[in-house]
């Protein structure tokens, strides 16, 4: 696996000497239009043992200002269950004590689809150095989601996985064929709370509460226009090529059953970093209709919150509603 | 009675003293050059941002150079103020704004003003000359021209302020 992560780095390398800004996993500094409503539809799909989980997003963006765009994203998946796993918590009994504490979870579990619950961001471009055939610029976002998931991991995902709020700083250089940029920035998730019977069928109710972790992430894309050589007409059909390296680091979960915190011994749940690796290829279709699939392994530890390959593909359309 | 009668053939003289000066031309067409723009995507949203324009009847791109063609409506009131602000709604920069005038008869020379319907033109860095037909007119400003092209002008147009037009809003343009 790692050789094959390798050979497609070292695949991508030597078109990086030349660029497309339209990144499958991370936004650029570059902005919707004004007036201009995007679609974008995208999913992600790994496979979990021997359950395939999906996660299908529809997310529609607007452009307030030339410097302001807004995105509302809605998701569903079916990651996680109801409920958070039975045998996240297990106890041992050391005399006449029952210590509780948390344990790494069975694995492949079949869910079925949820509504996962509302994303939101915003981007303002604050810096424009614009040239012929190129431009370096700076964006801050915000991002705010509501969802709330029985997310038994610490890693914070505002998308799909954790309510929350975040924000930071996107810089992205842009030079003829050739762009690259960098995102960073910070997320500050909310917790996952539920009360539910101690047992099957037991009348005794128990309060659970994962408070998951902040996190920073560092995220940096490559893009690379393949095709055409030479711009002619909006007819032509765009191949870009994408390299998109997301990395992660977050603090681990604190977990509490009736206001007592427990031991976390699940790796999961503790604190980690990562750094993934997604090569993707995009096809425009009329300068307008972007087609994205991308593929994503891990190149330095992993994501506990999923499997690899992690693949992705993605839809996306302007409307300008124009009178004519 | 007589004093009247010499003041209306006085006003009628005036107007046919100046009518060689009154051009009765309309805009015809611009070029604008866009910064920023390396996808064709890009480049599209810039055409459909300036074809919003109600005086705007076609654009034709060239997508390697980044520039463009406007051909306008006949009769309808242009704008270069606004032409400038579609392209950086669509999130881009104007590297220059060129807009063909088809003139008749009309002198200019440096700190002339020319007006137009309601809108002033302050020629800067110009010759005295006679306009005829059709002559592309360079527009000078920030909105106008890229961040390192509008250093070269800044010192010509501070001291062209308040020593042609005198409206709120003046274009600066230059042949």
């Amino acid at each position: 696996m790692r050789i094959c992560i390798y050979s497609i780095i070292l695949f991508f390398i030597p078109l990086f000497s030349r660029g497309q800004e339209l990144f499958l996993h991370n936004e650029p500094a570059s902005n919707v239009p004004k007036g201009v409503l995007g679609v974008r539809t995208f999913g992600e799909s790994f496979r979990e043992i021997s359950t395939q989980r999906n996660m299908l997003a529809m997310r529609l963006m607007y452009g307030v200002t030339p410097k302001l765009s807004v995105y509302l994203t809605a998701t569903g998946s079916n990651h996680h269950g109801k409920n958070l796993p039975k045998d996240l918590i297990t106890h041992t009994h050391i005399g006449n004590q029952t210590i509780y504490y948390t344990q790494p979870i069975q694995k492949g579990l079949s869910y079925p689809y949820r509504f996962n619950g509302f994303h939101t961001y915003a981007k303002y471009r604050f810096l424009t150095f614009d040239g012929q055939n190129k431009h370096f610029r700076m964006a801050l976002y915000g991002e705010w989601s509501n969802v709330k998931n029985a997310h038994d991991e610490a890693e914070p995902n505002l998308l799909d996985d954790t309510k929350g709020y975040g924000g930071g700083l996107i810089t992205t250089y842009l030079k003829k064929r050739f762009a690259v940029s960098l995102t960073s920035g910070v997320i500050i998730p909310g917790d996952y709370e539920e009360t539910v019977p101690l047992t099957n069928g037991s009348s005794l109710m128990t309060h659970t509460k994962v408070q998951y972790g902040r996190a920073i992430i560092y995220n940096l894309s490559f893009g690379y226009l393949l095709y055409p050589k030479e711009y002619k007409d909006y007819n032509q059909t765009n191949w870009n090529v994408y390299l998109e390296f997301n990395g992660k680091s977050y603090e681990g979960a604190r977990v509490f059953q009736d206001g007592l915190e427990l031991e976390t011994k699940s790796y999961s749940l503790k604190a980690g970093h990562y750094v993934e690796v997604h090569p993707g290829i995009q096809k425009i279709i009329n300068s307008n209709l972007r087609i994205d699939f991308s593929v994503g392994f891990n190149l330095i530890n992993k994501s506990y919150a999923r499997f690899y390959p992690l693949y992705m593909i993605g839809v996306q359309r302007y409307f300008f509603f124009n009178k004519k | 009675m007589f004093p009247t009668k010499i003041i209306r053939r006085f006003f009628a003289l005036l107007v046919l003293a100046f009518l060689p000066y009154m051009s009765f031309g309309q805009f015809q067409s611009a070029e604008i050059g866009v910064d920023g723009l390396t996808c064709s995507a890009c480049t599209r949203a810039v055409e459909m941002s300036v074809r919003k324009l109600d005086f705007v009847d076609s654009v034709a791109m060239d997508l390697s150079n980044t520039n463009g063609q406007l051909f306008f409506k006949k009769g309808a009131k242009i704008s270069v103020e606004k032409i400038a602000k579609a392209v950086t709604d669509a999130g881009f920069s104007v590297r220059y704004l060129n807009a063909v005038f088809n003139f008749s008869n009309v002198s200019v020379e440096e700190k002339f003003c020319w007006t137009y319907e309601n809108e002033q033109y302050q020629f800067v860095k110009t010759e005295n000359k006679i306009l005829n037909g059709n002559v592309t007119l360079k527009f000078i400003g920030e909105k106008y021209l890229s961040k390192k092209e509008i250093k070269k002008w800044s010192a010509i147009i501070s001291i062209a302020k308040g020593k042609g037009c005198n409206a709120k809003n003046i274009y600066y343009v230059t042949l």
